[in-house]
């Protein structure tokens, strides 16, 4: 978890500039209690910014929840082939090595 | 990953230490997706993230003697693949990442949105899988290189800001606005993609010192 922000530094939120140098914290839960009672107020009361820190959250949850990109099956065999292999080369006169 | 998890992979790299492949070859099937995953999301080419899994993993054999296990197998093999693949792009383009270099690293100006509207309901559901996959690498796409990576270490991998900041080498200042420009930047490409046209909203309500996002 990330240290959160320094009080003094980030610690009112009055206007969407000021959200938008927040938001990051604020979608990570890494904001401080105070800071974020007072986010959460402006935004409930700002439609525009209430929709950009729903979007960014949606963004995030989909490539958290997406598998992007699947490793091949042809990608899969090569690698286990290749590591066989170099473990053969690096056993070879091994005793302790069991066989492969 | 729970603790179990961890004193699966523990179990295995010590049957692994003691010469047992089977026991590498399982840890070995047990990350290679989540490692591909992440490999790619850095190089974005199939055969680069290919040759960086396997150069991960033969770099992992090799000095599997030395894995004491103060670490998850999954964040040492992770550390492992990110220098990789920072090292393929760094071949690649001679591309630097390092603070003084990037563009993106203005703090004071911030990314503006431009189009602002709310998704439409259940797109997870309604847009079938590969489509989407298809949708969120072309956005993806969309980022430069370094923001690319800092997206993909924070948000795709949850890395705290702090490992990020460390596989980059730059700091967590320019991590957090990295980040911050890359989740702008796609929420932008996601929101024309899956926004509802009826819910947009005017985006001149919004401050008027932000930039145009990207």
């Amino acid at each position: 978890m990330d240290e959160p922000m320094p009080a003094g530094e980030e610690h009112f939120v009055s206007s969407c500039d000021d959200l938008m140098r927040v938001i990051s914290q604020y979608v990570d839960g890494d904001i401080e209690p105070d800071l974020c009672e007072n986010f959460e107020k402006y935004m409930a009361g700002c439609n525009p910014c209430r929709l950009v820190v729903d979007n960014i959250t949606r963004t995030i949850s989909l490539y958290k929840g997406e598998q992007v990109y699947e490793m091949p099956l042809d990608c899969r065999k090569r690698l286990h082939d290749c590591l066989r292999e170099k473990w053969k080369q690096m056993h070879t006169g091994d005793h302790s090595a069991r066989d492969v | 990953m729970d603790v179990s998890e961890k004193q699966v992979d523990l179990q295995l790299v010590k049957q692994a230490q003691a010469g047992d492949f089977n026991a590498f070859d399982a840890l070995v099937a047990k990350h290679e997706q989540r490692l591909y995953r992440l490999a790619m999301g850095i190089v974005r080419q199939r055969e680069d993230a290919e040759d960086v899994v396997q150069n991960s993993f033969l770099s992992a054999m090799e000095h599997l003697a030395n894995f004491r296990g103060d670490a998850a197998f999954l964040t040492w093999m992770r550390r492992i693949v990110t220098n990789n693949a920072l090292n393929v792009l760094r071949k690649r383009r001679g591309i630097n990442i390092t603070p003084n270099n990037c563009p993106d690293d203005d703090e004071d100006c911030l990314p503006k949105p431009e189009y602002i509207a709310d998704w439409r309901d259940g797109v997870e559901q309604t847009v079938e899988k590969h489509e989407l996959r298809a949708m969120l690498d072309e956005a993806l796409a969309g980022l430069s290189d370094p923001m690319r990576v800092v997206f993909v270490l924070r948000d795709v991998e949850g890395m705290s800001t702090r490992e990020a900041a460390e596989a980059m080498g730059i700091s967590e200042a320019n991590v957090k606005v990295r980040l911050l420009r890359s989740r702008m930047k796609l929420r932008e490409i996601l929101t024309q993609k899956f926004g509802d046209p009826d819910s947009t909203v005017d985006p001149s309500t919004v401050m008027q010192k932000l930039k145009p996002t990207g």
